[in-house]
């Protein structure tokens, strides 16, 4: 178990590689920089501040640095791969292996992305991790309910509330639920400004909306999961040796049918967790998701990379939880690794 | 049968907590309940003002408190009423550094905690501030500010001369690079010190040497020009002259900014607190020279234009800024629309012409296309009254304006009649035409084909839409080689002299100029009188002579000016609305503000 955990965290680190990569070269294909403007900035300032964020270097490899190191009869192996890589890309590689994942542009490099990363995810993940809650917790039950009584009154009912969380869209969902809750509850828009520090009231209904669609996509999943493993051989075992319904629902239908719900599970907290741009708008919440989407308008490139890498990191190790609850879901899966 | 009946129970107590908990916690609810159907109608009936403030406090606290967690009653406060004035803005700023920021709502707050060494009045009239007075010499190379005695910060520490010497050289330092930085250029050795470069520590020190400003004493601050600049005393009123402590920034490194302790003013408000995302809170500043009325001010921040005007309805906001989309609905209203203001921001959008292109070089196409513009119904319907119609280049409001202006105002006869007198006759013999667009804006599709459809309807005259990412079209408008024949553009304004508009613009050597291929002598020689002298009546005068010239060579149409508005609760009294009021009416002349319960 250990050295398969281990092996799958060193899996980890190219995977990571790869998408810097891939995020950095779509980055440069877009058009524009950090420092264009309705007024357009003065040309003498535009070069200072690509010059102090490392923009005026190439962006792959430096070979001008390398030559330029040659000619001067460096030598030392380390000191002409360093200049090899002084590259934007190359840079910020060597810093955020060091934990620096470099300068905002869009607070003219007074905050690092980290910094920004470590203050408002805390937000975002308590909100996230709610919203994952609510939607095991409502998502479970429904669907099983929908399984075991098909065709029936409750079958209905979760497949309408599946139906209505996939595909009324957020912003829609949330904006109706803010001016319910205003209109009829008098619970006004404008919370206290501290009400986001620790958990609060103030995150429910963001969560509530934002669970709403992982929810809707968990009941269905379960009860067509339940569905399939109710017809199996060995729940007519089960049920010939005269086991009780709650055992063979618990123990034997559950249980087996949980694997493709733990499976979406990992990327889906991690997407929740994250935070959702159209969310933070609506309920005011000072999270991350903000950042992930206003960075890539801004070409705020150190924003996106720091959110694209961090995004990712959280990917991998949801699926790498998913892995490990595998192992206790079904012993087949744990012997195979 | 019984067990249909627990299955049933079961779904209803799944499903319950999770409505309950939507609904938010019932215990909420209760006492706001009695309170909420109220407050909805009083901030929506616009009730006497006196009805609704003590309406919507108390449904506030108690909806308020449980859900902040009891522990801390006293930040439950910063919403209620009372004599602080609640302000909605949209985007949170990046960075309210004044000698890094550039975006206009990042502006505002700097220009309630700071205060230049002028300020701008409720006409955009320059008038002192820090400096009770100034003077130029003869040629308006030197101008030398005289601080008013015995000035202080709000926390009481003195401030003199220095503290704007240092302001300045902050600005020009190339280790700050604010992208506002070259508005200073006027000042000698500004540009030099800009484009220094800090590793090289004798250049950058000769350089930092080199800047013309400097204290004399502590009540004197003199600043040396590159060349003549009459209009510097305006420049000095603008949040790169906001005297940020030094000691401050020092100790407080590069996000000392987020820090209201840090963020000592001299301006009519002082930053109180400062929380993310949320809100940023000001508390009138005492040692102020003119004391303010308000109490304080909250900058609200809510991204979701929707969400605001509920806020604004439920009573939790003074001055809420609808989204354009949202005009249409608010003018219906009939609470909402007798609150509704719009006036001219200091911008202006017109019909630009690559005027070295066929067929726009010959200045008859140009007058046909500018006659053809109907101004009135493509703000009106195409950009649902976000903008105001203009027939000339500075807009109102701002010194220069020429109100007088009517030439090439919408008129089919006359469109049809100088397309006919141009070289080409006719609509058929003109070249092909193309209109450049950006497509970053959905809707710009709709407003240029508006445009277009008005050529053809007006001159039979077919134009081909060309949408490309905005990036694309403003680097095409770079340079005149590749400058497009047709398309929508314009400025928006720094400070309110018309240098910024005319000298800054359509002087034959400036870049902006020179892109549309547009330079006529007889406009330099004026602009040239308003750039050096300084009488200022007199410069004006030039400015106006000189717009005149331009508006009737068009390299430019111009067709509006976007619009400031706002929806503002009738308690609320005493705010300008100036062009540079852009963030809330009366943000530049806050102190005479106030709040009538």
């Amino acid at each position: 178990m250990i050295g398969f955990l281990i092996r799958r965290i060193l899996a980890v680190i190219p995977v990571l590689f790869v998408v810097a990569f891939i995020t950095f070269f779509l980055m440069k294909q877009a058009k524009g920089g950090p420092f264009d403007q309705e007024k357009e900035v003065n040309p003498a300032t535009v070069k200072t501040l690509n010059a102090r964020f490392g923009l005026d270097k190439p962006t792959w490899i430096n070979t001008t640095a390398v030559s330029r190191a040659s000619d001067q009869g460096v030598a030392n192996p380390l000191t002409l791969t360093r200049a090899f890589l002084d590259s934007q890309f190359g840079n910020y590689i060597i810093n955020a292996v060091q934990g620096d994942l470099g300068p905002t542009y869009s607070s003219k490099g007074t905050e690092n992305v980290q910094d920004v990363i470590k203050r408002k995810f805390p937000i975002s993940l308590r909100l996230g991790l709610l919203a994952a809650a609510l939607a095991v917790l409502v998502g479970l039950p429904l669907g099983i309910l929908g399984a075991l009584k098909q065709n029936t009154i409750f079958d209905y009912i979760s497949l309408i509330v599946a139906t209505i969380g996939t595909s009324v869209p957020t912003f829609v969902t949330g904006l109706l639920l803010t001016l319910f809750l205003s209109r009829v509850f008098g619970v006004k828009p404008i919370k206290p400004i501290d009400a986001w520090d620790g958990y609060s009231t103030a995150y429910i209904a963001p969560a509530c909306i934002l669970g709403l669609n992982t929810m809707a996509y968990i009941t269905r999943l379960t009860r067509s999961s339940m569905l399939e493993v109710k017809r199996q051989d060995y729940i007519r075992t089960a049920r010939a040796k005269g086991m009780g319904d709650r055992v063979v629902i618990t123990r034997h239908m559950l249980r087996n049918s949980m694997i493709p719900v733990v499976t979406i599970l990992g990327p889906a907290v991690a997407g929740l967790v994250t935070g959702s741009f159209i969310i933070e708008n609506i309920f005011r919440v000072p999270g991350i998701g903000d950042e992930f989407v206003g960075s890539i308008g801004s070409r705020d490139y150190s924003m996106i990379m720091g959110a694209t890498l961090f995004f990712a990191l959280l990917v991998a190790l949801g699926n790498l939880t998913v892995d490990v609850v595998y192992g206790f879901l079904d012993p087949r899966i744990r012997s195979k690794s | 049968m019984r067990k249909r009946m627990i299955a049933l129970f079961a779904l209803l107590v799944l499903i319950l907590p999770v409505l309950a908990a939507c609904g938010a916690a019932t215990p909420t609810t209760a006492p706001a309940a009695t309170t909420a159907p109220t407050a909805a109608t009083g901030g929506e009936a616009t009730a006497p003002p006196v009805a609704d403030a003590p309406t919507t406090a108390p449904t506030d606290v108690p909806a308020a408190a449980p859900t902040d967690a009891p522990a801390d009653p006293p930040t439950a406060a910063p919403t209620s009423a009372g004599n602080v004035l609640r302000i909605h803005q949209v985007a949170y700023p990046d960075v309210f550094d004044p000698q890094k920021s550039s975006y206009s709502g990042e502006i505002v707050l700097l220009s309630q905690n700071y205060e230049g060494l002028t300020r701008l009045d409720e006409n955009l009239e320059t008038v002192p501030a820090a400096a009770e007075s100034w003077e130029y010499n003869a040629d308006a190379t030197v101008i030398t500010f005289t601080l008013r005695p015995d000035l202080k910060y709000s926390d009481g520490s003195p401030l003199t001369a220095e503290n704007f010497v240092y302001a300045a050289q902050r600005n020009c330092d190339s280790a700050t690079a604010g992208e506002y930085q070259s508005i200073l250029f006027d000042l000698a050795g500004c540009a030099d010190f800009a484009s220094s470069v800090v590793t090289d520590t004798a250049a950058y020190d000769a350089a930092k040497a080199g800047l013309g400003v400097s204290a004399p004493d502590a009540n004197t601050v003199v600043m040396q020009m590159a060349q003549p600049a009459p209009y510097f005393h305006t420049v000095a009123s603008l949040w790169v002259m906001y005297p940020a402590k030094q000691e401050m920034i020092e100790k407080g490194g590069e996000t000392w900014w987020q820090d209201p302790e840090a963020q000592i003013g001299n301006g009519p408000f002082q930053f109180s607190s400062i929380v993310e995302d949320q809100q940023i809170d000001f508390v009138r500043n005492d040692n102020y020279w003119n004391p303010a009325k308000l109490d304080g001010l909250s900058f609200i921040y809510i991204d979701d234009s929707s969400v605001a005007l509920e806020a604004y309805k439920s009573g939790q906001l003074d001055i809420f800024s609808p989204d354009p989309s949202q005009i249409p609905a608010v003018q219906e209203d009939a609470e909402l629309a007798s609150l509704y203001v719009a006036y001219e921001g200091a911008n202006t959008t017109g019909l630009q012409f690559n005027t070295k292109l066929a067929p726009f070089d010959d200045l008859k196409v140009r007058e046909a296309f500018a006659y053809a513009l109907d101004r009135e119904t493509y703000c009106e319907v195409i950009r649902n009254a976000d903008c105001l119609q203009t027939l000339t280049w500075i807009p109102k409001g701002i010194p220069g304006y020429d109100a007088d202006e009517t030439r090439f105002a919408f008129d089919e006869a006359a469109a049809k009649a100088a397309l006919a007198e141009s070289s080409y006759g006719s609509a058929d013999a003109l070249p092909e035409i193309t209109m450049m667009y950006a497509t970053n804006d959905p809707a710009n599709q709709a407003r240029h084909e508006f445009v277009a459809n008005t050529f053809r309807d007006v001159l039979g005259v077919e134009v081909t839409l060309q949408g490309l990412p905005s990036k694309d079209v403003s680097a095409a408008k770079k340079d005149n080689a590749t400058y497009p024949q047709l398309s929508l553009g314009g400025w928006i304004g720094d400070y309110p002299d018309p240098q910024n508009w005319v000298s800054v613009f359509w002087n034959s050597n400036a870049t902006f100029a020179q892109r549309q291929g547009y330079g006529n002598p007889a406009a330099d020689e004026l602009m040239k009188v308003g750039d050096t002298s300084t009488d200022q009546a007199a410069r004006i005068a030039a400015y106006q002579e000189a717009q005149k010239i331009i508006i009737g060579d068009l390299p430019i149409a111009p067709m509006y000016n976007r619009v400031n508005k706002y929806v503002i609760n009738p308690r609320v009294t005493g705010y300008a609305m100036t062009p540079a009021d852009d963030q809330f009416p009366g943000q530049w002349s806050s102190t005479s503000i106030s709040i009538t319960e």
